[in-house]
Formats: structure tokens, C-alpha cells, sequence
């Protein structure tokens, strides 16, 4: 039985206000109708009812949590009440830096209290973590369907909208079965229920609801770049100055003599003797020195140590000592070793004692390139007292150093005298041949001097500079020279020759030389640098030198 | 039989037919509810499904031309020290619009704060190399890495890049790292990583 031949019965009659099926296909029609107007109208009732009791509904506008959720479904969602949720709940919550609302699932709890979470069909979490303040509510219902229209509209996909507005407007047209052309078409209420409008217009209200209520879109997806990574060098480029503590002087043209820094080595029978000191400690009598500043700053620096070899001057006499680690600049006291009434070591001979006591405050380049030592003796026959070196050694990570003074002052006898290391610095105070020169090159007759070891192991030397400064003995009349450069016994290079000097002058007054050594610009020859200078002198007499600096400049990567 | 039945009437009504309209109601009070019971059940007690998952309703898909290699890896900077990368992203995800954000993770030993960092969008250009890059702004303007990786870490507080209005649509990303020539030797020795993350989502 068809519609069409159910259209062709006969009237029941016009007595009933509202049309019964005359048969099983009106019937059918009938059913098909009023289910659907029903199960809009209990959609709606599912979608908008717990609105009623606080609860939220919010239509889903993307598929970031398909296949489980659809778009247009709307997750009715109990309001959160702050309690700790679990993994697999689905919330509804603020999009963190936005006012729009998304619904994911959480996937695990931040130890901070937060949540990740992540849209089921999405390969990644949410990068952002969701603070339970953001959360509005916990989803409990799904509603398929009934944010559709709407996702349509927004959309602009007008024929399904179109559609589903036909169905629903021929499910109220026939929900009485088939039309007939001898009757009223029902208009007026159902006893017992709402009306098939009132039920159209809860399902329309419920979209309009739905409608101001979205759950964002949260399809996401990342891509990393990773791995990377930066370091910056262990020493960055600079140049680190140091001078020469070692003189042998061989201008009188026989053996040559050590000439060295008395301070800087022991058992080279070199030493450097005190004025007298008093019986007693006193803080106004001390030996003081300060050391050149050759290491790369920022470099931690262990093991390092206070040699002091020394000795009582007169025998049958003790001396003892302590001391103090100062910061040269200011002059600032780091740290005392030994006291005045428990000195470090005490020497009641006339033989050298090596002392070796370990500073630990000098624990970086940066405290050791600035570094002075304060010594405080006493001796008890109030004599001089000898000593044969004193300077600082230690390790940083890459290396094994040793400070050389830069100056010492004298003030056992309470009256500061101030010495420099004669090559340390350009300020007169200078270190003269020990011999006349010839007024004609001679191979026998020359400097030699010698420099400590900085560079670490690995490093990139990429200049290596000498400065020279320096005067001949008599105004009117030249003093030359020339260099070699050594590494050991082996010649690196030379800046003039005997035919072609360096450099001549005749003013007797101070000259400065700067002169580049590129044939030691590696580790091993920069730590290693032995200069001999050869002169010679149109007066006869000797010559004066001031300052004898090495300028190393590296990195080490 | 059934004919039979479907034509009983009573008082000139179709019983099978008026039953069947009554049963409208109800019937569909039952599959409707079922429908929203058994949707949430499920709905509600799964766990986050992977990425396998096929949808219907749009994709958001962004990948970058990497290949997986860090754009950095240096050593032994030194003040002054400059290096240069670009990347490709490429957005082919059927939504659009779309967002995509930039933010990342930045860790080490405190190098990160020395490290100026500028990053420009543009076009043209590709992992490998730079040339052919062309600038249209830039979004992150000489400051430290480490500013970066404590500003942006996640899509809510990403750098915003573009937003793709077509598909596929790239863009290319030039990172500038220097260690400016002023560093201090307290920067010695330091190191620094990072990870930078593009996030798609749809508007």
C-alpha cells in the first residue's frame, strides 16, 4: 500500500479535531512524523534540560575529538567544582590566552596541579596546560546532533540546513498521517502534551541557546626543531701579557751569566736579602710582592700555593713568618695563613727552607691575576733575613702555572722600599748588561731571556707580540741589536741581523719596540719563547732594559 | 494475515496504524535516550586515541624541512661570534584558517642568557641554506635566547608567526644567534639548547 493510494481514501470524517491513521501507511507516515518531531523535541529536552538545573551546554564546532564526538554533538557538562579530576575526564575549559571554550580530554596531571590535555584525534597535547581555574566544566552527556544547525549556519552549508528544516516542518505537517482534502488541518493543542509547534519552538530555542555556546576548535598540530645547541669557548680571545723572569747575560762575551729574578727560583743561588727585623711581630714590618697578571680571566684555578723559600740571614738566630693574601688593586686582605702567634714556619738556620703553603682563597684567574702576598716575619736577633723565591703556583683546568713578581717592597725595617722586576714594567727601573759592549756585532756578546709558560694546551694562538723597551748608555752615540727568536736550543726566527739591525738609536733616552712574532704562534712555542739580543754599542758602554713583555693573544675553543 | 490485521478497524479507525502513531512518541523518548545514554558512555570513558584516527571533518597538519637536524649545533663562541639559520614550515592541514605559533623550550648551562636572538619571517629559502630568504617581519628582535624560552612556551603564549589562509602554506624562519662582542668572560665555558616548536590549530 502506497501514499499515493492512501491519499485516495475516503474521508473518516470531520468530527475529530485532529486526524487518526485510517490505515497501517498513515499510520507509518504518522509514525515517522510525530518521531521525529518527539525525538527533536527529546534531544532538545537531553541537550537544554540540565541547563535548567546550572549545567552547561556547549556545541562542538570542530572534530578534534572525533571519532567519539562530532562536530555539531553538544557535551551537556556538570560545572566544576574544583575537586581533582582524573585522566580520561573530558572538560570544558577557557582556552589559556583566549575567551574561547574548548572541550578535551585530559590526558595526565601536571605535578604543578594543571592539566594536559589533548583532543582525541589530535597527535599531540595541548601544548598549553589547563590551570583547574580554567576549567568551567566536566562533560557528562553527549547530544548528537543538536549543535548542527548551527555549525551549518556558521558554516554557510545551507542544503542540509535547508534540509533539516523541510523534515521538520513536513514532520509537524504530517504528523496526523497523510493529508486529506476534507478536513481542517490541526491546529490546536494536544491533550495531554505540547504542541507540535511549542515542541518545534524547544528544539528552535535550544539551537538559539546551543548557539552562544561553542566549544573552540583545538585541532593542533606541532613541528619541533630540535637539538640545538650553542657553546660558548672555554677561553675567549684576548691577549694575556707576561715578562721575562730569566736573564742569562752573556755581553762580556764569555760565559753567560744568570742574571734571573732572584725572587722567582730556587737554588739558582740567587736571592734577595731583607733589611733587619724586629724581635717581635709587628704590622708595620713586612715583605710585600705582587705578582704579574698573566692567565685568562674567569677560569677556576685549584691547588693553589704560597712558595716562600727563605732563610735567617745570621746563624744561630730564628725567624719565623706568616703571611697575608691581598688583592692588589685595593690592597684588601682575602685571607690570613699563620698568625702572629702561630706563624706558618720558623727557620732557626741559616740554611734555605722551602715552604709551600696552599692559599685556597685564589680560587679563580681572576683573583690570582691580582694577587699580592703580604709576608710578616720577625726574627729573633733582629737581623735580615734571605730569601730565594717566592711565587705562586697552582692549576687551572687546562693548565699548571707559576706567578712571578711584579715588584717587591721592602718593610722589615718599617721603612717601605719598593722594587720592581726590572723587565716588569716601564718605569725606570731597567735591568743593564752586565758588561760593556763591543762597538761591533759579536755572536759571543748577547741577552738572553726567557719567558714562563700560559698557554693551554689546545689553544689557538694567534699573535704573539714582543715589546722592548730600551736605551743605550750614551746620548750622541748608537746602540743596536737584533733578535732571535728560541724555542729551547731550536731558532724560530730573527727581527734583524748584524748587517741590518732591528734597531739603532742615539738619543740615550727610553725607545719602545713593538715587534710581532708570528714564527711562535703556537702553544708550544709560545710557551717557550727565548729572545737573545745581540748589541752593540758605538760608545762602548751597556745597555739599559726596562720592559721585556710577551703579548700572547688565543682562545681556546 | 498481516493485510487482515493491517486493515482491522474499530469505529472506522485503522487500529494498526493509530498504534503505530502512539507508539511514536515513546519510541522515540526510548532511542533518543539511548542515543545520548550510549554516546556519552562511550564518549566519556575512552582514553585519548592516537593519531591513527581518520576524520571527516578536517585536518591540521604542519611540518617543517629539518629532517629532523638541529639548525645549531656550535662550538667555541667567542664574543662576536654570529650564526645564521633558516627553516621551512610548511602548514597542509584542510583547515583554514588557521593559527601558527611559535614557542619553545630553552635549557643549559647559562649561555641562553647571553645569546642575542633574532628570529624574521619571510619567504624563500630552506633549511640548507639561506639564500633566497626575503624578510616580512620580524618577530623576535635581539633578545636573549634564554627571554624566549621563558616567554613563549606553549600555543596560548607562542609568538605569533602567520595564519595559513590557503593549503599548503609556508613560510621560512630565519634564526640569528650572537654572542654579543661585548660578552664578559663569566659567559666562558657556557652552553645552551633549545628546542623550537611550531603549533598549528584552526580558528
Amino acid at each position: 500500500m502506497t501514499a499515493i493510494g492512501a491519499a485516495a481514501r475516503p474521508a473518516i470524517g470531520q468530527r475529530r479535531r485532529f486526524m487518526a491513521p485510517s490505515s497501517l501507511a498513515d499510520g507509518a507516515v504518522a509514525f515517522a512524523a510525530t518521531f521525529v518531531c518527539n525525538a527533536a523535541f527529546w534531544l532538545a529536552v537531553w541537550a537544554l534540560g540540565p541547563i535548567l538545573f546550572g549545567w552547561h551546554s556547549v556545541a562542538l564546532v570542530s572534530g578534534s575529538m572525533s571519532p567519539l564526538f562530532g562536530v555539531g554533538d553538544v557535551v551537556v557538562a556538570e560545572p566544576y567544582d574544583g575537586s581533582a579530576l582524573a585522566p580520561r575526564t573530558v572538560i570544558v575549559f577557557h582556552t589559556p590566552g583566549s575567551d574561547r571554550l574548548t572541550t578535551h580530554r585530559i590526558v595526565s596531571v601536571n605535578s604543578d596541579g594543571s592539566y594536559r590535555t589533548r583532543g582525541d584525534a589530535n597527535a599531540v597535547d595541548d601544548s598549553t596546560p589547563v590551570p583547574a581555574s580554567a576549567i568551567v566544566a566536566v562533560g557528562r552527556l553527549r547530544v548528537p546532533f543538536m549543535g548542527l544547525p548551527v555549525t551549518w549556519w556558521q558554516t554557510g552549508n545551507y542544503p542540509p540546513l535547508a534540509a533539516t528544516i523541510l523534515i521538520l516542518v513536513l514532520a509537524v505537517f504530517f504528523r496526523g498521517g497523510w493529508p486529506r482534502d476534507d478536513g481542517p488541518r490541526p491546529a490546536t493543542s494536544r491533550p495531554g502534551g505540547l504542541s507540535r509547534l511549542a515542541r518545534i519552538g524547544v528544539v528552535l530555542a535550544v539551537i538559539a541557546v546551543v548557539a552562544t555556546h561553542f566549544s573552540a576548535a583545538a585541532f593542533a598540530a606541532t613541528t619541533p626543531n630540535g637539538a640545538n645547541a650553542w657553546g660558548a669557548g672555554t677561553i675567549f680571545p684576548g691577549a694575556r701579557s707576561s715578562t721575562a723572569h730569566t736573564i742569562s747575560d752573556a755581553s762580556n762575551g764569555g760565559t753567560a751569566v744568570n742574571a734571573s729574578d732572584p725572587l722567582s727560583y730556587s737554588g739558582d743561588t740567587r736571592t734577595k736579602t731583607t733589611g733587619n727585623w724586629a724581635a717581635a711581630y709587628s704590622s708595620t714590618r713586612y715583605f710585600e710582592l705582587g705578582y704579574e697578571a698573566p692567565l685568562a680571566a674567569g677560569q677556576a684555578v685549584s691547588g693553589a700555593s704560597f712558595l716562600f723559600d727563605w732563610a735567617a740571614a745570621t746563624a744561630g738566630t730564628t725567624v719565623c713568618f706568616y703571611f697575608e693574601v691581598r688583592k692588589a688593586s685595593t690592597s684588601t686582605v682575602l685571607a690570613t695563613y699563620g698568625s702572629s702567634s702561630s706563624p706558618v714556619a720558623c727557620n732557626g738556620t741559616t740554611t734555605l727552607q722551602a715552604t709551600s703553603t696552599p692559599i685556597p682563597i685564589v680560587t679563580t684567574t681572576d683573583i690570582a691575576n691580582d694577587l699580592a702576598i703580604r709576608v710578616y716575619a720577625w726574627h729573633s736577633g733582629a737581623k735580615a733575613i734571605v730569601i730565594d723565591r717566592a711565587t705562586i703556583t697552582g692549576s687551572t683546568a687546562y693548565q699548571s702555572f707559576v706567578l712571578y713578581e711584579k715588584s717587591s717592597t721592602d718593610r722589615s725595617t718599617g721603612t717601605a722600599t719598593t722594587t720592581p722586576w726590572s723587565l716588569s714594567t716601564a718605569e725606570g727601573t731597567a735591568y743593564a748588561s752586565a758588561a760593556n759592549w763591543t762597538t761591533a756585532y759579536n755572536s759571543a756578546r748577547y741577552l738572553s731571556f726567557t719567558f714562563g709558560a700560559y698557554v693551554p694546551t689546545g689553544a689557538a694562538v694567534t699573535d704573539v707580540t714582543l715589546t722592548h723597551t730600551w736605551k743605550g748608555s750614551t746620548a750622541g752615540k748608537n746602540f743596536c741589536y737584533f733578535i732571535q727568536v728560541y724555542n729551547g736550543a731550536t731558532l724560530l726566527g730573527a727581527h734583524g741581523s748584524s748587517s741590518s739591525p732591528y734597531h739603532c738609536d742615539s738619543t740615550a733616552a727610553w725607545v719602545t719596540d713593538t715587534i710581532s712574532l708570528p714564527e711562535a704562534a703556537s702553544v708550544a712555542n709560545a710557551n717557550a719563547v727565548t729572545i737573545k739580543l745581540y748589541g752593540w754599542n758605538a760608545a762602548s758602554g751597556k745597555s739599559s732594559h726596562d720592559l721585556l713583555g710577551l703579548a700572547v693573544t688565543y682562545s681556546l675553543p | 494475515m498481516s493485510t487482515d490485521l493491517a486493515k482491522v478497524t474499530w469505529r472506522g479507525r485503522n487500529i494498526p496504524g493509530r498504534l503505530l502513531r502512539a507508539s511514536a512518541p515513546v519510541a522515540s523518548f526510548l532511542v533518543v535516550g539511548a542515543l545520548v545514554v550510549g554516546a556519552s558512555r562511550a564518549a566519556f570513558s575512552a582514553t585519548a586515541t592516537d593519531a591513527s584516527n581518520s576524520w571527516s571533518s578536517g585536518t591540521v597538519v604542519l611540518a617543517n624541512d629539518s629532517s629532523g637536524s638541529a639548525m645549531f649545533t656550535v662550538t667555541g663562541m667567542k664574543p662576536g661570534s654570529s650564526n645564521v639559520k633558516c627553516i621551512s614550515v610548511t602548514y597542509s592541514g584542510s583547515l583554514v584558517p588557521a593559527s601558527v605559533v611559535l614557542y619553545g623550550t630553552v635549557a643549559g648551562t647559562g649561555l641562553s642568557t647571553y645569546l642575542t636572538t633574532t628570529i624574521e619571517i619571510g619567504t624563500g629559502g630552506s633549511f640548507s641554506n639561506c639564500t633566497g630568504f626575503t624578510p616580512t617581519s620580524t618577530i623576535y628582535n635581539a633578545l636573549t635566547l634564554a627571554n624566549f624560552g621563558t616567554s613563549y612556551t606553549n600555543f596560548a603564549t607562542g609568538l605569533a608567526t602567520w595564519s595559513p589562509s590557503t593549503t599548503p602554506d609556508s613560510r621560512t624562519f630565519r634564526f640569528t644567534t650572537t654572542l654579543p662582542s661585548g660578552t664578559g668572560n663569566a659567559a666562558q665555558g657556557l652552553n645552551a639548547t633549545a628546542t623550537f616548536t611550531w603549533e598549528a590549530q584552526n580558528q
